[in-house]
């Protein structure tokens, strides 16, 4: 069967960078969401300001060729908050989700940025797909284990750590290997 | 609570382009010659002869001054053998631009380990001048080239004009036998003689000098002299002349004397990227090389004039050669912007008189000036200027066929 163009670039070439504006906006209004939400239930106001107030300052930042600092700004604010946050209470999983959809905010920021920074994007749906499914993989891959690995309770040397680090890396960099000649 | 970034780290780090960029990157324009304003498409294809690249992005180099519609730059992914192909328009002033590189951004698809390229992409675009019209120019060499031509060459021959009367040569036609003449010598027989018309040599000299150039907002009156450069090249071309261009002020570019179509469009060029500017050595006229001309041969100077310049322009005409002045008037393209005061008006009267005598001043010796105020076509100031030769002038072209 003939595929037929999809209906988002027979529409609009800027439809598919719409659309990825708008899941940069929502990864970075859950993450601030999740991290406040986690400091309210343990009655630290001042860390949900802040979460709140980071979360703010990147979306009407925005995203343009100067913003590419303040995005860096708020990833390192919203670890740091993370941090005063989980040394106050604030549960160690709630925080490796809220590291994951940081960093999926962060990728995602940078991604519009740089397709922004030429006048023209071929093919925006295939690469902005193409984008967000590698990220998901890679993203969600690094929560999940990071949530088992606190769950196991096991008790690894530095070394171990490393190296069980390194094979994952492997890992997922074939599968992305892989799943790209697929599409090829 | 670091494994995430861990991940995310070594994955971008192990996924980077790691083998060696093959890229083939050309670049076209629909013309390498165009009038000012004229459209140029510029098209740039970049085609991948290497491995796939997930992310790259090439932005594409303009030179300063072009006005560009279009995308020049762009974000793609290229699996091998696949080309990409940007196109856009340019368009600007006259002058002479250099496209030079390419850049080339290419990086993993999480896009935290990125490498920059440069691409070498040679294209050249001149934007030659507008060559206005006008009516052919009646000049008087002293010396002319043996090719039959427009201008009366002092010497007896195949022509129209009666020129003389000499004694009869076995094989002239019995025609030309002036027998009046004849009948007041019984023993002699006469004949009519016609002056020749030849083609001449003429030097086409430009003066650039920044020192007397004048800007009023951002037009210049050298782009006016540029224009008489241009049109009278071209209408001294188009009659069978041996015509070369000399572009005094910055330095001395040269372009060596030739003939028809091709000479017109090497004048164009070094017209396209001419331009005002100041030395040290030629910062009066004294220098002109003179032995860039051929002796006795027609000197055609463009210049706004300036107080030093008489001296120079009647030694030239002392050593022989026919010198015309094509005279932009500075002082009637400045006083446009100037505000209407008493002083501006005396500052005017002034600088009118002092124009006035340098004009006398080479009219006294026998150089013709044309003093052209530019808010009026130069055909017009040459026709007041020097009689023409056609009483049905003909016109030609507006502009080159490029």
């Amino acid at each position: 069967m003939k595929s037929q163009p999809s209906a988002i670039d027979s529409q609009s070439p800027n439809r598919p960078l719409i659309h990825l504006e708008r899941v940069t906006w929502l990864a970075t209004i859950l993450t601030g969401a999740v991290l406040a939400m986690g400091a309210i239930l343990q009655g630290l106001w001042g860390l949900a300001i802040a979460s709140g107030g980071l979360t703010a300052a990147a979306l009407i930042a925005g995203v343009s060729p100067h913003t590419g600092f303040l995005i860096d700004v708020f990833f390192v604010g919203s670890a740091t908050v993370l941090v005063l946050g989980i040394l106050q209470g604030v549960p160690i999983g709630l925080g490796v989700c809220v590291v994951g959809g940081t960093l999926a905010a962060w990728d995602l920021f940078h991604f519009q940025r740089r397709l922004h920074s030429a006048a023209k994007t071929v093919k925006p749906s295939t690469l902005i797909s193409q984008h967000i499914f590698r990220l998901l993989l890679v993203d969600a891959g690094g929560v999940v284990l990071a949530l088992v690995a606190i769950s196991l309770q096991v008790a690894l040397d530095l070394g171990a750590v490393l190296a069980l680090i390194a094979v994952l890396m492997i890992g997922i960099g074939r599968i992305i290997s892989v799943v790209r000649q697929e599409s090829d | 609570m670091a494994i995430p970034l861990l991940l995310y780290a070594g994955v971008s780090f192990l996924q980077r382009p790691t083998a060696p960029l093959d890229l083939k990157i050309a670049r076209t324009l629909s013309r390498n010659h165009a009038l000012p304003d004229m459209g140029i498409e510029v098209t740039l294809s970049v085609t991948n002869q290497g491995q796939q690249l997930e992310e790259i992005a090439f932005w594409d180099q303009i030179p300063q001054g072009l006005v560009v519609s279009g995308d020049t730059s762009v974000v793609c992914s290229l699996d091998t053998g696949e080309t990409v192909t940007l196109t856009y328009t340019v368009k600007g002033p006259r002058g002479t631009y250099h496209f030079r590189n390419t850049l080339v951004c290419i990086g993993e698809h999480l896009g935290l380990v990125q490498k920059r390229y440069t691409y070498d992409c040679l294209n050249k675009l001149s934007i030659v001048p507008v060559v206005p019209r006008m009516r052919r120019i009646l000049l008087r060499p002293l010396r002319t080239r043996v090719f039959a031509g427009p201008y009366p060459a002092r010497r007896g021959g195949p022509g129209t004009d009666f020129f003389g009367v000499r004694s009869y040569q076995p094989g002239d036609p019995p025609s030309r036998i002036n027998w009046r003449l004849s009948a007041r010598h019984p023993h002699d027989l006469f004949t009519d003689e016609f002056e020749r018309e030849q083609i001449a040599d003429i030097g086409v000299i430009l003066d650039a000098r920044a020192r007397i150039d004048v800007r009023s907002g951002e037009v210049a009156l050298f782009e006016h002299a540029i224009e008489a450069a241009a049109a009278l090249s071209d209408i001294l071309l188009a009659d069978g002349n041996r015509v070369g261009l000399l572009i005094y002020g910055r330095g001395l570019e040269w372009t060596f004397p030739g003939y028809g179509r091709h000479q017109r469009q090497r004048i164009l060029l070094a017209l396209a990227q001419a331009q005002t500017g100041d030395s040290l050595i030629f910062d009066s006229l004294d220098y002109l090389p003179t032995r860039f001309f051929p002796a006795k041969s027609q000197v055609v100077l463009i210049s706004p004039l300036c107080g030093d310049d008489p001296p120079v322009l009647m030694r030239l005409r002392a050593r022989g050669y026919q010198v015309m002045v094509v005279s932009p008037d500075p002082i009637s393209f400045e006083v446009q912007l100037l505000p209407q005061s008493d002083l501006q008006r005396l500052a005017l009267r002034i600088a009118s008189i002092e124009r006035t005598l340098i004009i006398r001043k080479l009219q006294r010796v026998g150089i013709p000036v044309i003093d052209w105020d530019v808010t009026q076509p130069l055909d017009v100031a040459v026709a007041r200027g020097l009689p023409r030769l056609t009483a049905t002038a003909i016109y030609r072209r507006p502009q080159l066929a490029l």
